[in-house]
C-alpha cells in the first residue's frame, strides 16, 4: 500500500494548453466590457436607423423616385451635370446627415464584431 | 508565512472588488492544478480545457461571495468538480459520452492516453477505477488536501472520505496488478 502512496504523490502534472490562460482573461473582459458594449452597439444601432427614416422621410418628401425618372431621362455623363445632380441631392439631404448615418453604421458593426469575437472565439 | 497571507488575503479582496490582475494571479497559480484535476476525470484534453476555463470564468462572475478569510483553492475545487459533473452530465444527455465502469474501461484500454499526456501506469489505473474514488484519491494525493477540505469540495462525511480513499487505493493496487503482470 505504501508504494500505492508513493505512486499516488508522484502522479505527474500536465502543463495548460497553450492559449487557455489568454482565453480565460478574454471572456472576463468580455464580461466587464459586455453591458459597455451593448450599450453602444444598441445606441449606434438606434442612431443609424432614427437617420435612416428621417432620410427616407425626406427623400418621399422631395418625390426622389420621380427625380431619379428624369435623371436617367436626361442622364449624361459630364461633370457639370453629376455636380447639378449631387448638389440638388444634398439640397434635400445634408451631407452632415449622411455621414452621420455612416459612422453610425460603422460603429455598430465594429461594436457587434467585437461582441462577437468576445462571445464566440475559442482558442 | 505571515507576509504570504497577507499577500493572499490582499489577492482576495482585490479580486472581489473585481480587479483583474488580481484575478490573473489566482488564474495563473490554480489552472494547472484544476485542469490537470479535470483532465484525469474527463479523459480528454479538449473538455478539460473547456472545463478550466468555465471554472476560472464562474469564479470570477462569483467573486463576491470570496471569503477572504477562508481557503480558496477548496471553493474553487468546489467549483471545478460542480462544473466537471454537470459538464458529463449535459454530455451524457446528449449520449456524447457515457461514462458507466464498461464504457471506462474501453476508453482506458484504447490507449486513449497517451495524447493526453498521460502516460505512466498509474494514469492508465486511474482511468479504470471508480468515478467517486478517484475524485478522492486525485483531491488528497495530486492536490495535496486535507480530508475535511475534500468532505467540503464533494459534500460528504469526513469518514466517506477515507472511506473512499481507502477503497479506492485497494482498487488501483488492483488495477495496477494488470499493468506490472
Amino acid at each position: 500500500m505504501e508504494k500505492i502512496d508513493e505512486q499516488l504523490n508522484n502522479i505527474s502534472q500536465v502543463e495548460v494548453p497553450t492559449g487557455m490562460h489568454q482565453f480565460v482573461m478574454r471572456k472576463i473582459n468580455y464580461k466587464k466590457l459586455q453591458p459597455i458594449l451593448f450599450a453602444t452597439f444598441t445606441l449606434l444601432a438606434l442612431n443609424f436607423l432614427v437617420i435612416a427614416w428621417h432620410i427616407n422621410a425626406k427623400l418621399i418628401d422631395a418625390e426622389f423616385t420621380d427625380i431619379m425618372k428624369d435623371f436617367f431621362e436626361v442622364f449624361s455623363f459630364n461633370f457639370s451635370f453629376i455636380k447639378a445632380i449631387l448638389e440638388s441631392f444634398f439640397e434635400i439631404i445634408s451631407p452632415l446627415l449622411l455621414v452621420s448615418a455612416m459612422l453610425s453604421i460603422i460603429g455598430a458593426i465594429y461594436t457587434g464584431k467585437k461582441m462577437n469575437f468576445y462571445h464566440f472565439s475559442k482558442i | 508565512m505571515q507576509n504570504i497571507e497577507k499577500i493572499e488575503k490582499d489577492i482576495l479582496i482585490r479580486t472581489k472588488a473585481g480587479d483583474l490582475e488580481a484575478f490573473e494571479c489566482i488564474l495563473s497559480f490554480y489552472e494547472k492544478g484544476i485542469y490537470n484535476y479535470c483532465l484525469r476525470i474527463l479523459k480528454n484534453s479538449h473538455n478539460a480545457k473547456d472545463v478550466t476555463q468555465e471554472t476560472f470564468i464562474k469564479v470570477y462572475t462569483h467573486r463576491k461571495l470570496i471569503d477572504p478569510e477562508k481557503n480558496i483553492k477548496t471553493w474553487i475545487f468546489t467549483i471545478a468538480t460542480n462544473t466537471t459533473f454537470d459538464f458529463i452530465r449535459s454530455k451524457k444527455r446528449k449520449n456524447e459520452i457515457s461514462l458507466d465502469t464498461d464504457n471506462e474501461t474501453i476508453l482506458a484500454s484504447k490507449a486513449y492516453y497517451p495524447e493526453e499526456g498521460l502516460v505512466s501506469d498509474v494514469d492508465k489505473a486511474l482511468g479504470q477505477i471508480n468515478q467517486e474514488y478517484k475524485k478522492v484519491l486525485l483531491l488528497f494525493y495530486q492536490q495535496g488536501f486535507q480530508y475535511q477540505e475534500i468532505s467540503e469540495i464533494l459534500e460528504m462525511p469526513i469518514n466517506t472520505v477515507k472511506t473512499h480513499i481507502s477503497r479506492g487505493k485497494e482498487q488501483l493496487k488492483d488495477k495496477l496488478k494488470n499493468y506490472l503482470t
